[in-house]
């Protein structure tokens, strides 16, 4: 069964709604937050448009993102001193023109070559502004960045998270659905075309590097309006968004998103943009729980997240609904329990090690409980380590029963 | 939409319920210390956090603030600006009234613009920046603002004291070689050191700037230093550029003497081996420096953290022990905190550290703060990375000596 576009439409104008009134339910900080995952989101979905969609690996992509961000903020600089006329609203389109010139620069050497040398291609573009950006003070403002206020217009001020959030959302959503029309475009076919058999493009007459140069900047161009609303919304930029940290991250998001899903990207770069923000403040070790999330993922849901949900969506019948709601009411517990028992053991190992826990211990001479899950647990109590490793244990368990069950639900299906 | 309407405002009436001020309630101090947490550039930023807990510790000991104790917020800035940004956004929701990092200026100068934006557009929940290490210049500089404190060295407070004291120990020399790192803080580095060996009376023979961290083998420059024929070769270089510095000078056989800024990182001794020995270096506090009151300091320091503090760690301790002082002068009654009285207090208070005073300079919101000048040693009291070597206490260059001018880029804005 496929699913209708009359339903995707209204799916989709309930999510506006929601992210319309968001703000206005969230503090001030958490709207921050929120506005990162609008932009991330936009990021991964330009990103996409050369990997999942164009069939590049682009290793280098902050630097369009970075390229658009120092446009914007010159442009804001340049709207405070007075020297420009442009409504604070259309700031991003600065990062966005930037994005396009120097991606076309960039893309047509960089698609001269495809795979790995393409690849290698762009993470050496990328970082060649990393290493030329901090001597260049002039232009990307040294270690310490550059930096501008947004200006008040037509009765907003730009000063406050939340009007910061509106303006992002609208652009999001505006990038995000050219980006969507884009890929109905007989152009957008033969992004796809591209992908698949290069040559055969090459036979039909099309030129594939031409192509090539033309997907690569109008993905440089959609990077640079990301790059552009990071600058509206943080008033800077930094040499550090030419690193390959950001170029690293756009390819984990993507991928963990699901590249073969148009939404996929967007929805991989809100949810660990979010795990990012909530967890370091919980814990030292979410790049290790980050990094595990990705290992997960990719090793049974290779098509990321939005791919697995949308696959499940199109083979779920009303008649399978309450079948996999079985599996999946014994699923979603068990990977909790495994979760757990990780959480548990990598946090106590965490504390134990610490130097402040070593020094602790040598002062007072004996060991203090250790807290984890809002407890206090003793390091050489046997259930310290007992306990996760049940969890760990009991949450495999579960997964088994779940995967007998889902085994004898389809030889069921295929007996009938 | 009628649902979301009232979910709306259920939202907002618990928001002010939660928020409505419960009558005159004493307004707690709250301490936002923002740093690298997790990542590459943890080992930095925790050492400075550390320091800034064992400082938070000692003025709750004397009886807190505000009739409560002080309380320390610790965020991690996920790896640079962006991700501080979004952190102080957090911090200011939560109640942070300060606001402290350490490591990187280009943390630092998001922070301060973001802060000083932030004050501009919240008249009365103010917010105070108080830096315990960024060297970046500019932040006193061009990038000077009334919210803004760098309660730690910069490059010019450094090489005037480290110059100074090698001139009053006769192992200046009449040529220096100055080597820096191509970037802003090398940069300053070299205006510095060529400011202050010209008002020593020696001359600077060659001044070069170099790639960061970048280059394995320094033969090429040792080349030129010996081809120059200087005596004292003068460096900001950190990490693995001074490592391989002092290695490329003592595999040359070369018999010239270094003065540096980094010596005291971890590891970097445990590298350099036994050519690093007769090294200058220029730091705030030494271990064998301030007589009985810095050996009690240095012994209950490493009692509640569990090693002598090292590199910057006494900057965050010396930094809270002036707040402390500040914080006597300024009284709430038990309501709610007055950021510009804290900040004009800063600016009033002195506190006798154990090497002596410290206080805040009116015109630009630099510390002035006297500074040590180590020799590497085997005579060392304290030896470092299992070697036999540490740093030998030379001399204290007193406050008022170390003290450099104001620059005159910075043209404060006072509140009214």
């Amino acid at each position: 069964m496929r699913i209708g576009l009359g339903r995707v439409r209204s799916w989709l104008g309930l999510a506006g709604v929601l992210l319309t009134l968001l703000p206005f339910a969230l503090s001030p900080g958490a709207t921050g937050a929120a506005t990162s995952m609008l932009i991330a989101a936009l990021f991964a979905l330009s990103f996409n448009l050369m990997i999942g969609q164009g069939g590049m690996l682009s290793f280098g992509h902050a630097a369009y993102f970075a390229v658009g961000a120092f446009a914007t903020v010159h442009a804001m600089m340049a709207v405070e001193r007075g020297s420009l006329w442009l409504p604070t609203p259309l700031l991003p389109l600065a990062g966005a023109l930037a994005g396009l010139v120097v991606g076309a620069v960039a893309g047509y050497f960089a698609t001269l070559r495809s795979g790995v040398y393409f690849a290698m291609v762009t993470l050496a573009i990328a970082e060649l502004f990393h290493t030329l950006a901090p001597n260049i003070v002039g232009l990307f403002g040294g270690e310490s960045g550059l930096s501008a206020m947004r200006q008040p217009w037509l009765g907003l001020t730009f000063g406050s998270a939340r009007e910061v959030y509106g303006l992002v959302l609208g652009w999001a959503v505006l990038a995000g659905l050219a980006l969507y029309l884009y890929t109905q475009t007989p152009f957008g076919r033969l992004t796809l075309a591209l992908r698949d058999n290069e040559r055969r493009v090459a036979f039909l007459g099309f030129n594939p590097h031409r192509s090539k140069v033309l997907i690569f900047t109008i993905s440089a161009m959609f990077a640079g309006l990301a790059g552009g609303l990071l600058a509206v919304a943080n008033e800077s930029a930094n040499y550090v968004l030419f690193g390959l940290g950001y170029s690293a991250n756009v390819v984990l998001h993507t991928f963990i998103g699901g590249s073969t899903v148009f939404l996929g990207p967007a929805l991989g770069a809100a949810l660990l943009t979010l795990f990012g923000y909530v967890t370091s403040d919980l814990t030292r070790l979410w790049l290790l729980y980050q990094g595990l999330l990705f290992v997960v993922v990719m090793m049974f849901m290779p098509l990321g997240v939005g791919g697995f949900a949308l696959e499940k969506a199109k083979t779920a019948r009303s008649a399978d609904v309450s079948r996999s709601a079985v599996v999946y009411g014994l699923r979603v517990p068990a990977l909790g329990l495994v979760a757990a028992g990780t959480v548990f053991v990598c946090e106590t190992l965490g504390v134990l090690l610490s130097r402040d826990y070593l020094a602790q211990t040598e002062r007072l001479g004996k060991m203090l409980p250790i807290s984890v899950f809002g407890r206090g647990w003793m390091p050489n109590a046997p259930i310290t380590w007992l306990a996760p490793l049940a969890l760990f244990a009991l949450g495999l368990l579960l997964l088994r029963l779940a995967d007998r069950r889902a085994t004898a639900d389809s030889m069921a299906e295929s007996d009938r | 939409m009628q649902w979301t309407a009232m979910t709306r405002i259920a939202v907002v009436t618990l928001t002010a319920a939660i928020a409505a001020p419960g009558g005159a309630k004493a307004e707690q101090l709250k301490i936002a210390m923002i740093e690298a947490l997790s990542g590459p550039a943890a080992q930095t930023g925790i050492a400075f956090t550390e320091g800034m807990r064992y400082g938070v510790d000692r003025l709750n000991a004397a009886g807190g603030f505000n009739g409560q104790p002080v309380k320390l917020l610790e965020y991690d800035n996920q790896g640079g600006p962006t991700g501080a940004a979004e952190k102080l956004k957090a911090a200011i929701a939560e109640g942070a009234r300060i606001v402290s990092s350490a490591s990187s200026s280009a943390v630092a100068a998001q922070l301060s613009e973001d802060i000083r934006k932030h004050n501009l557009r919240n008249v009365g929940k103010e917010v105070i920046y108080f830096n315990v290490g960024s060297e970046a210049y500019e932040l006193t500089a061009e990038k000077c603002h009334f919210w803004f404190f760098r309660m730690g060295t910069n490059p010019y407070v450094r090489i005037k004291a480290l110059v100074r004291a090698m001139k009053d120990n006769n192992v200046l020399g009449e040529k220096i070689y100055s080597i820096n790192q191509n970037y802003s803080y090398g940069q300053d580095h070299e205006k510095a050191q060529a400011q202050f060996v010209k008002e020593a009376g020696a001359t600077v023979v060659e001044s070069v700037l170099h790639d960061v961290n970048k280059i394995q083998d320094f033969s090429p420059y040792v080349a030129k230093i010996k081809a120059s024929g200087a005596q004292t070769v003068i460096t900001g270089n950190w990490a693995n550029d001074i490592i391989l510095l002092i290695k490329a000078v003592g595999d040359a056989g070369l018999k010239v003497r270094i003065g540096n800024t980094s010596l005291d990182t971890p590891g970097t001794l445990g590298n350099a081996g036994a050519l690093a020995l007769g090294s200058y270096l220029v730091k705030i506090y030494n271990l064998e420096a301030g007589g009985a009151p810095g050996k009690a300091f240095i012994e209950d320091f490493k009692t509640k953290i569990g090693h002598y503090p090292y590199s910057e760690e006494p900057t965050s301790v010396f930094a809270t022990a002036l707040l402390g002082e500040a914080l006597k002068l300024v009284n709430f009654k038990g309501g709610d905190i007055d950021a510009k009285a804290v900040a004009l207090a800063l600016e009033k208070a002195k506190w006798e550290s154990p090497v002596g005073p410290w206080s805040v300079r009116a015109d630009d919101h630099q510390v002035i703060l006297p500074i040590t000048i180590s020799e590497v040693s085997r005579a060392a009291t304290y030896k470092v990375d299992t070697t036999d070597m540490g740093f030998k206490l030379v001399r204290v260059v007193p406050a008022d000596a170390a003290a450099v001018a104001p620059s005159p880029a910075c043209k404060m804005q006072r509140p009214g």
